[in-house]
């Protein structure tokens, strides 16, 4: 049986304007990588359609160790405290090759 | 007023997007043709006030800038002061104050369509308070937030109250680069060399601002489900704001420029019209306790449709009449 490893996968449904914050915080915790996927939907922002920069959000995704997990989340939590309408939900997740995710 | 003004190509695609997405019709656009569209649409703007500012005189040009100036910074604060009037709170008054200061390029492309259809000549001049016009609201937003906020909170090393990083966000945004840069570029290519790309941006310029406006008409009428969440006092704002706007508008455009019936009706929609490109990322950013529901609900949803349908022949007919 190929070996997987437990990891943590933060998922931030976000406005596009706040993808480089987002990338900051993944960097500034050395995490090897993150990947973002455009998004739609409505939320406590209302409606966002994608038609237009100011409607449009991603998926920011980001997997960690689990003993990481809690200082990436304080930073997004600040983004959270200045005002910033995130939605962020962890899962347990099993990747391959742990070192991809270790770096 | 004469309603058959309002049959041109731009006008009626914005109707049948917004009728479209009334009868819930399966009609959809491919993800991210606005955004394209609206790149296009903001380097054709911008090209054309270049290539007009190479032979424009400059006394002309400098005072248009002062007056896109002056409504540039006035109106988001006659805005906010009429929000926090109706009891709305600070910070969602400053970031739709910022939406009303600034202008919308489609509003504005409508309005060329209908003067030309109308072959009413216009000045030039307002392309250039087009260009001019995105950052200053932005700007006044962001002191209106952070005046509001003064006390509200703490020191913090918060981005969003370094001013310098905010002033750094208001003239790199996207749409200012795009204008600003295109006309740069129509100011100092020589005709001859301009002419290479021209037929691009202005033979097939119309078509395009007709594909815009149907997704813009789709997308005003996915809004009306927002109008409950923002409430009567805001969608009344909606529809009061750009009439205050206009009025500046017309003021400005015939008393201080002087210019014809087709530029004050151009000026009169720069002072009515509210951003939806360039004004809500920055917004986002800047102010992020604000609902950005109640702003794209109000510019997009209320404004927007608005100024087009009913907006730009009613400021047309009162020109008229001052005019006669």
């Amino acid at each position: 049986m190929i070996p997987t490893h437990p990891m943590k996968l933060i998922n931030i449904v976000a406005n596009v304007a706040l993808e480089e914050r987002l990338s900051e915080i993944a960097e500034a915790h050395l995490t090897s990588g993150y990947t973002v996927l455009d998004a739609r939907g409505a939320g406590s922002a209302g409606l966002q359609t994608g038609a237009l920069e100011g409607g449009s959000n991603i998926l920011f995704m980001l997997i960690v160790p689990a003993d990481r997990l809690d200082q990436v989340l304080a930073d997004v939590e600040k983004l959270m405290k200045r005002g910033h309408h995130l939605a962020v939900f962890i899962t347990d997740t099993q990747v391959l090759r742990r070192e991809k995710f270790s770096a | 007023m004469d309603v058959s003004s309002l049959l041109i190509p731009a006008v009626l695609f914005f109707a049948l997007g917004f009728i479209a997405q009334v009868i819930r019709s399966d009609l959809k656009f491919p993800p991210d043709l606005a955004k394209a569209l609206s790149i296009y649409l903001l380097i054709g703007i911008g090209l054309k006030g270049g290539i007009e500012l190479s032979h424009a005189d400059l006394g002309h040009a400098l005072n248009a800038v002062a007056a896109a100036l002056v409504l540039g910074f006035g109106l988001p604060i006659a805005a906010y002061a009429i929000l926090v009037a109706g009891r709305l709170d600070k910070l969602n008054a400053s970031a739709i104050a910022a939406h009303y200061g600034s202008v919308s390029a489609g509003t504005f492309l409508t309005a060329i369509a209908y003067l030309q259809a109308q072959q009413i000549t216009f000045e030039s001049y307002p392309v250039i308070m087009l260009a001019l016009m995105e950052s200053p609201a932005i700007i006044v937003g962001l002191l209106l937030a952070r005046f509001s906020r003064n006390g509200a909170r703490g020191e913090d090393d918060a981005r969003e109250n370094h001013m310098g990083e905010l002033l750094r966000d208001a003239f790199t945004n996207g749409s200012v680069m795009l204008l600003f840069g295109a006309m740069a570029i129509g100011l100092l290519v020589k005709p001859a060399s301009l002419a290479t790309i021209t037929p691009f941006y202005e033979v097939l310029f119309m078509g395009v601002l007709s594909l815009f406006l149907l997704e813009m008409g789709m997308e005003a009428g996915k809004r009306i489900g927002e109008f409950g969440r923002a409430g009567a006092f805001l969608i009344a704002f909606g529809v009061a704001m750009p009439l205050i706007g206009a009025a500046a508008g017309i003021a400005i455009g015939h008393a201080w420029l002087g210019f014809g019936e087709g530029g004050v009706l151009l000026v009169a929609v720069l002072g009515a019209s509210a951003s939806y490109i360039a004004v809500p990322p920055a917004m986002r950013l800047a102010i992020p306790e604000a609902n950005p529901s109640f702003y794209l609900t109000l510019s997009l949803g209320v404004t927007f449709p608005f100024n087009v349908l009913v907006g730009i022949p009613f400021y047309h007919y009162v020109i008229k009449n001052l005019l006669a």
